[in-house]
């Protein structure tokens, strides 16, 4: 009987306790923004907190502002369809902010833009993508592209040389394969998307920018000659066992980068983000990065993406605030460099962005930020869907892109198929916008 | 006069507060919601009437199909298996006089850890590179070392249920476990002083004592069977190639990547209809039987 | 003489099939947790290139980095309290209910028995959103109240109905004896079944004990102030897909789960002693 005294008494304090919790944290007076953010785990938290939160309370003193972690898309999504959330979203990209654009749910940011002169501060191709029906929606939070890997422990262990050519690493793959060691690292069980970077890179390298620009802008097809080659070299070389080890649906997106550093593995397809995980998990691992080996008519082409897109929030009670906070973040730019410099952040893609600033941080990286400029200045540029293809189109190439590996779709289907997407975007004026 | 009338209200002041609590939080906003499954809708926004258009494209839909095929065969594993393993395991540690709580927590914690660190560690046991295949492989069992229990579409199904199941069949155990502390153990008593046997006193005893949970944990299963979603998200998300897609991963699918929640809702209609049939056939069926609880 | 021995070799085979049964599932459970603990005593580069057997190193300060950076004592706190809240309000309002459609005559008893068997179809996501609208107007939203309310409702239509299955089984007479001796159903509820019910009121407990410290989208959506996050969001603020520490993620996960083993423990054994101590003695 007593106990049952105790527990209840212990109960009903804790709840009035709670509500009183409540009342103080309402009575709190400061504007408060919120801005939403990718799970990060507590190192990344760490150095966020030494770049983000830091530098924003700094420069907002007068406002509390909070980065509220998701680790999907789903608890933003209700929260902002249930007429709450944060006030600057950060989303997936162009194709994600679409949704949000189409539902009224984020803010046209083109007064905002006209206000704080966001066109001057973008690169233009990244600036461009972030438009849906001619109205600006969101502001590019990185560049990044789609690069191979090389082990070159690996390649000097055995003794073979970096390919340059696609020929050449066609006539590599096989003799990696004898040696016991899977030529191209790739998994995607955890997270079946992640075949986006594959088919990116090879529509892109393979069948040409110009092929895909052409399919986009619809002055050609995406089950043209090109493309359609370029697919089936990328099933072909799946089936061969250069990709993955005919495994990649049982290998986690984890697994991949372990094959890849612990010489499993020799190359690994993989986007510039990636390095940043194998400096700080790997850092013993010798590694080299480079554009995909060229095809010979194609030429070096580097598949480019912006890694995010940071909208205002409709719902937001401080949008002008938000808007100060987001220009703020992409003109700070020593706080910027520094982050990249010390924390292995991706850049922005804005024009002021000078390598330079970045010397003195590790060489491997360092190297692969300059891959990414050069490509930029010789209009090497390739396209990753998660930037430049309609929503639709990347979600069906994501979820069906395993069917073609397991001979469950034919490459005809898939290709005319993914066109009917690109048809009714045409239709509705949603085409991502190519440079 | 007074107690007569009193009588007829209390079984409602009984149920109401359960009935009103659920109702306001989950039924009517749901249905609310499932009006949007005649709408074109990406779960955001604004809203354009279709009519029916979204159930003519599930009738059409391959993927519906398969899935619900999907949902069958999970169906059929998971009235068996789990069945089997709870009843007969429920039916020893029962009996036993030591040990018993370290057997029962023991089976039930796979029930508490949550899908996403189990499903972790399970596609790790199932990694061909460094899972069960490299004990196969030393043990010289070459087929099955090659087996990628994840990455065949013809098997990844059962090895996702043969997780779920591993989590599962503790909770089943547990509740029939629970029941049979419930039959009276003077009934035992009684078969003993018959002269009944081990196997005689499970058949004329134990059974019928927890005939209702039987029956009860065969139509969850059913039910449950076609609700299912956990594991297959967190190991294979409904890959390779669809071979795993199952009603719910569908669902979530095109209410949070594809961003058709109308879509969606529309499936969710179907699934809860499936629901609803499969009730009233096993009342149906329950009651032919002479089983209807009293 | 001879037949009793027979019966004794008999037993001896029989307890040894059955033992030998016990222990296989007891591996078939028990390996795979195992490795999640063992893996919580890895360095976070072992644990992704090898997930599975024993530690090259053990490493023993993920425990207290990952208890300090999780900020698991306010989490444990709040998980308990709204833990604690909704299992008494689910067991009061199940109990009744239970009762009602179980041992009572009524009208629409059929219609409540369907009720909560079709509502279990229902998937979350069909009232998340509307509930989020409604409660975000009303200024619940973030506050421990959204996520009493919303757990109690979503464990009442199991639990209700796992509750009438065992009260059903409880004979009629027992009340109605009760009933002759002048209580009213209340009474007899409480003195009469509740006693027996005991341990399946202890089942639904865990149950739901169970549901509020591992439900995580819920508790995600609405909670947003760290003070009282619960031990789930905790949790899953380290399982990211990208860039997170396997090995802090298997601590995490087995930090998680240690309160709910001993609480089952604990509890268990107290409601299952008070059991076979003969509450059942019709």
């Amino acid at each position: 009987m007593n106990k049952k005294r105790l527990l209840a008494l212990g109960l009903t304090g804790a709840m009035v306790l709670s509500s009183s919790a409540c009342f103080t944290s309402q009575a709190d007076e400061k504007q408060k923004l919120v801005i939403s953010c990718y799970l990060a785990d507590d190192k990344q938290v760490e150095v966020r907190q030494n770049y983000i939160d830091g530098p924003l309370a700094e420069a907002f003193p007068d406002v509390d502002i909070e980065i509220k972690m998701y680790n999907d898309r789903q608890s933003l999504q209700i929260e902002v369809a249930g007429g709450g959330g944060p006030d600057i979203l950060d989303l997936d990209g162009p194709t994600d902010v679409a949704e949000f654009a189409k539902a009224d749910r984020v803010l046209p940011l083109d007064d905002y833009a006209e206000q704080y002169g966001w066109a001057d501060i973008f690169y233009d191709w990244a600036y461009n993508s972030c438009f849906y029906n001619e109205k600006l929606y969101s502001l590019p939070t990185s560049f990044e592209g789609m690069v191979m890997y090389y082990n070159t422990d690996v390649f000097e262990a055995n003794g073979w040389e970096i390919p340059k050519t696609r020929a050449e690493l066609e006539e590599l793959m096989p003799v990696i394969q004898e040696a016991g060691i899977i030529p191209i690292s790739f998994g995607n069980s955890n997270y079946q998307g992640a075949v986006d970077w594959l088919y990116s890179t090879f529509t892109s390298c393979y069948g040409g920018p110009a092929a895909v620009k052409a399919a986009m802008e619809g002055t050609g097809k995406f089950t043209d000659d090109a493309i359609k080659a370029s697919i089936q070299t990328m099933v072909d070389w799946w089936k061969e066992g250069w990709i993955g080890d005919k495994a990649s649906q049982t290998i986690t997106n984890q697994d991949m980068v372990a094959f890849f550093a612990e010489g499993r593995a020799a190359m690994m397809i993989n986007g510039t983000w990636a390095s940043n995980e194998l400096l700080t998990v790997y850092p013993d691992c010798n590694w080299n990065s480079e554009m995909m080996p060229a095809d010979e008519e194609i030429g070096e082409i580097l598949p480019f993406a912006t890694g995010g897109g940071y909208a205002i929030n409709a719902n937001s009670e401080n949008a002008d605030l938000a808007a100060e906070v987001l220009n703020y973040l992409f003109t700070s730019m020593d706080r910027h460099y520094a982050s990249i410099n010390e924390a292995g952040y991706q850049p922005y893609p804005v024009k002021t962005f000078d390598l330079n600033r970045l010397e003195g941080m590790d060489a491997k990286l360092f190297d692969q930020y300059q891959l990414l400029m050069d490509a930029q200045t010789n209009n090497q540029i390739g396209y990753c869907s998660w930037t430049f293809y309609p929503s639709e189109m990347r979600v069906y190439m994501n979820e069906n892109t395993d069917s073609l590996f397991l001979d469950a779709l034919s490459v005809d289907d898939y290709l005319s198929n993914s066109q009917t997407y690109i048809d009714d975007a045409i239709a509705n004026g949603t085409v991502p916008v190519l440079p | 006069m007074k107690t007569v009338k009193k009588r007829h209200v209390v079984p409602y002041l009984f149920i109401l507060p359960a009935f009103i609590i659920h109702a306001c939080i989950v039924t009517i906003p749901s249905l609310s919601t499932l009006v949007m499954s005649m709408y074109d809708w990406n779960g955001m926004g604004n809203a354009t009437f279709i009519g029916l258009d979204n159930f003519k494209e599930i009738i059409q839909d391959p993927i519906v199909k398969l899935s619900l095929i999907h949902n069958i065969e999970w169906l059929l594993i998971f009235i068996t298996i789990p069945l089997i393993l709870g009843f007969s395991i429920a039916i020893i540690v029962s009996q036993l006089k030591r040990f018993q709580m370290f057997f029962r927590t023991v089976y039930f914690v796979p029930y508490v850890i949550s899908a996403a660190v189990a499903g972790r560690i399970w596609t790790a046991l199932m990694n061909p590179y460094y899972g069960v295949n490299q004990v196969f492989a030393k043990l010289g069992w070459e087929q099955l070392s090659k087996t990628l229990w994840l990455g065949n579409p013809k098997i990844a199904l059962f090895a996702v249920a043969f997780v779920d199941n591993w989590h599962w069949w503790g909770f089943i155990m547990v509740l029939f476990l629970g029941a049979l502390q419930q039959v009276d153990p003077t009934l035992y008593e009684a078969a003993r002083v018959d002269g009944a046997n081990r196997w005689q006193e499970l058949i004329h005893v134990s059974i019928p004592g927890i005939r209702q949970t039987i029956a009860f944990v065969l139509i969850m299963t059913i039910m449950w069977s076609f609700l299912t979603f956990d594991y297959v998200y967190v190991m294979t998300n409904g890959g390779p190639a669809n071979s795993t897609e199952i009603m719910a991963t569908y669902i979530y699918k095109n209410a949070f990547v594809k961003y058709r929640a109308g879509y969606a809702n529309a499936i969710c209609v179907i699934q809860s209809g499936i629901c609803i049939l499969l009730y009233f056939f096993q009342k149906y069926v329950s009651k032919k039987g002479g089983m209807e609880d009293e | 003489m001879n037949r009793s021995v027979r019966r004794g070799v008999k037993y001896r085979i029989s307890s040894i099939i059955s033992y030998a049964y016990l222990i296989f599932m007891l591996l078939f459970a028990a390996i795979p947790l195992l490795q999640v603990f063992l893996n919580s005593f890895r360095s976070d580069r072992e644990v992704k290139t090898m997930p599975l057997g024993l530690p090259d190193e053990w490493v023993f300060n993920n425990w207290s980095e990952t208890w300090v950076v999780g900020g698991y004592a306010t989490a444990y706190f709040n998980s308990l309290l709204t833990a604690f809240v909704v299992i008494a309000i689910v067991l009061v309002v199940v109990g009744l209910g239970a009762y009602a459609i179980s041992k009572l005559q009524f009208k629409l008893r059929g219609f409540f028995t369907a009720y909560f068997f079709v509502a279990i179809s229902l998937p979350s996501f069909l009232y998340i959103v509307p509930d989020y609208f409604v409660m975000n107007k009303i200024g619940l939203v973030d506050t421990r109240w959204s996520l009493m309310i919303v757990y109690t409702a979503t464990q009442i239509p199991f639990n209700m109905l796992l509750l009438r299955t065992f009260l059903a089984g409880i004979p009629r007479e027992l009340e109605e004896a009760a009933k002759i001796d002048g209580c009213n159903e209340l009474n007899s509820l409480l003195k009469i079944t509740l006693p027996i019910a005991k341990p399946m009121f202890l089942t639904i407990a865990i149950l739901v004990f169970v549901h509020v410290w591992n439900e995580f989208l819920w508790s995600n959506t609405f909670i947003t102030s760290d003070e009282l996050k619960l031990v789930a969001t905790r949790f899953v603020k380290f399982t990211g897909e990208y860039g997170s520490n396997m090995a802090r993620i298997y601590t995490a996960s087995c930090i998680t789960i240690l309160p709910v083993i001993v609480l089952y423990l604990i509890f268990s054994r107290r409601f299952i002693e008070g059991m076979t101590s003969g509450s059942v003695k019709a």
